[in-house]
């Protein structure tokens, strides 16, 4: 019977100074339940969606999650747009006073873009001056700004991309082989950048487009294989592009760039391919630059990054907040949107007479999820 | 603490004071049990038993301010497998390999599996049984990407219907405690407690 003892005494302790060597993690398990917030299930058909697009039109939050949804800005509930002129809407932008929705089925026409003034009756944007097919449309703060692609060949495949600006469809820069926008930020006054990709001979490139006209192979501009995936804007720090290599760009001038010295990493410690990204306030004052991650190949996503916007000072030295507390607790992150693919981020940070703001975070397969902030603190990621 | 929490520890507290009183007199084996019929488990029986039954997560002990914090944890599922040998009448040691699985508020699984080192008191009442028991271990838990092994202090009581002489059947209410010890981060140092309440079936071998 000792044999059996000392059997068992001699296993739970061998079993604890082997399992010791388990990750703690920056938090106990018991203080981690602690401050768990309960996560919501959500609008049941949002669950396990890839979102394309959220805006804010009015009173009301439009999405793209198959359908057009809507919902009250002050409310809770997505309900399907009725009357809406398409059944997939693919993307969308708030310009010149209106909602614009680019569906890709409506009375045979494939795709189509309409627009509606009050959330109810919908008119057709006549396309036909378009050399291809509207994929993405985007809004510079003013004006509707329409990406197109021409197939210009099937076997092999390829392709052109153009960019055209208002709803009057005026043409921008030159049709460039392969060429995709990827993601627009403006200013709000009629200037935008746009992060986008370009066929080079036979090898994808960034490209960036400054109010239309496009910048490629210029001396510091990230260049193959990496791609600028996204773009966000803020006053102080200026366009911040998030490249495919976990890196993030600034364009100063041509052939002027900067780029951060850090390598935003995932969990295994391989570049993150960034997506999106997007600059809102942070607790404690100040503003977070929130990068998304997707999931690319091999490389794992890792929900979003948060870099304190401050450490743009000096743009190389932008470093990461690893403790995830600028829109987030450490928890409430861990048990939402990390391992998530981030695609897109959306701040409104004008719902009540700018004292309080919504973030969403639409994911690549995982739902719509968002985040309040009442000026003070933010409320924590839960599923809308 | 939340008050079911607190009524549910009150509940387990007179359960365990009713059993060891009970305990008091199996407590040394030599002593026959008087009254009773006299306990079948004598040095060299073995005991064999499985447990499927429900575990609740009920304490969460901040050691930093002394205050208690809501453990997050939904009703989850607890089983385990033990081996126990008598040394003497009545009185058994032995070792329970087990485990506990529930979903927190927050929809993260944790897991703990506790091995631990038992001893039980037998107290037979035809045909009837109470098994005060208090057991030790190392208990290895898991919370998404956390885990952490900590030690673990169980005791509570097996409540048997001996249904023949080989097999028993019943119901096992016990406490675990769990102090959660970070020597890198002693902010995060908690003490948390769980009930497991399982269906028993014992095995005399």
């Amino acid at each position: 019977m000792k044999q059996l003892a000392r059997a068992t005494l001699a296993l739970s302790l061998l079993s604890a100074v082997i399992l010791g060597a388990c990750t703690a993690g920056p938090l106990g398990i018991f203080e981690s339940l602690s401050l768990e917030t309960p996560i919501d299930n959500g609008t049941k058909a949002f669950a396990s969606q890839t979102p394309n697009f959220v805006v804010r039109f009015g009173s009301d939050y439009y999405a793209g999650v198959g359908a057009l949804w809507s919902r009250p800005v002050t409310g809770e509930t997505w309900s399907k747009v009725s009357g809406a002129p398409g059944t997939l809407a693919l993307s969308a932008a708030v310009a010149d006073g209106k909602l614009y929705v680019l569906f890709n089925d409506t009375d045979g026409v494939s795709p189509s873009i309409q627009h509606t003034a009050d959330g109810t009756n919908w008119t057709s944007l006549d396309t036909a001056s378009l050399v291809g097919s509207p994929l993405k449309i985007f809004s510079d703060g003013t004006n509707l700004i329409t990406y197109v692609r021409e197939v210009t060949g099937t076997e092999p495949y390829a392709s052109e991309g153009r960019l055209y600006s208002s709803d009057a469809f005026l043409g921008l820069d030159t049709a460039r082989p392969g060429f995709d926008v990827l993601d627009i930020a403006a200013t709000g006054a009629n200037a935008y950048v746009a992060a986008c990709v370009w066929l080079d001979g036979t090898a994808f490139e960034s490209a960036l487009s400054v109010d239309g006209a496009v910048s490629v192979n210029e001396t510091g501009q990230p260049g193959a294989p990496t791609t600028l995936r996204g773009v966000g804007y803020d006053a102080t720090i200026g366009y911040i592009l998030a490249g495919s290599d976990g890196k993030l760009y600034r364009r100063n001038a041509a052939n002027d760039w900067n780029a951060t010295t850090t390598t935003l990493k995932n969990s295994s410690g391989v570049a993150a391919v960034l997506s999106d990204i997007i600059v809102v306030p942070a607790y404690g004052g100040g503003n977070a630059v929130l990068v998304g991650t997707q999931s690319y190949g091999a490389v794992d996503a890792v929900g979003y990054f948060e870099v304190d916007a401050d450490s743009f000072t000096t743009f190389a030295a932008a470093t990461e907040y690893a403790d995830r507390g600028l829109v987030s607790s450490s928890t409430n992150f861990q048990t939402t949107l990390e391992g998530k693919s981030v695609m897109k981020l959306y701040y409104d940070g004008d719902v009540v007479a700018r004292t309080a703001g919504h973030l969403f975070a639409l994911t690549g397969g995982d739902g719509l999820w968002s985040n309040s902030w009442d000026g003070t603190d933010w409320s924590g990621w839960n599923r809308e | 603490m939340n008050r079911p929490s607190i009524r549910a520890i009150a509940v387990l507290a007179v359960a365990l004071a009713a059993t060891a009183a009970f305990a008091q007199d199996a407590a040394d084996p030599s002593v026959d049990v008087g009254e009773f019929p006299t306990n079948p488990y004598e040095s060299g029986d073995a005991l064999l038993s499985f447990r499927l039954g429900a575990g609740f997560g009920l304490l969460n002990l901040d050691f930093s301010d002394g205050s208690f914090d809501k453990l997050n944890l939904g009703p989850g599922a607890a089983f385990s497998l033990s081996y126990m040998h008598f040394v003497a009448r009545g009185f058994a040691i032995g070792g329970e390999l087990g485990g506990l699985v529930s979903g927190s508020v927050a929809g993260r699984t944790f897991f703990a599996a506790p091995l631990v080192f038992r001893s039980s008191w037998h107290i037979v009442l035809t045909p009837f049984e109470i098994a005060p028991t208090v057991a030790v271990g190392a208990v290895l838990q898991r919370l998404g990407e956390l885990s952490h092994v900590d030690p673990i202090v169980r005791f509570g009581a097996d409540w048997l219907w001996r249904q023949s002489a080989d097999w028993g059947l019943g119901l096992r209410t016990e406490f675990w405690l769990i102090p959660q010890i970070y020597l890198d981060h002693p902010d995060s140092n908690r003490l948390g407690g769980f009930l497991e309440t399982t269906l028993t079936a014992t095995y005399h071998l």
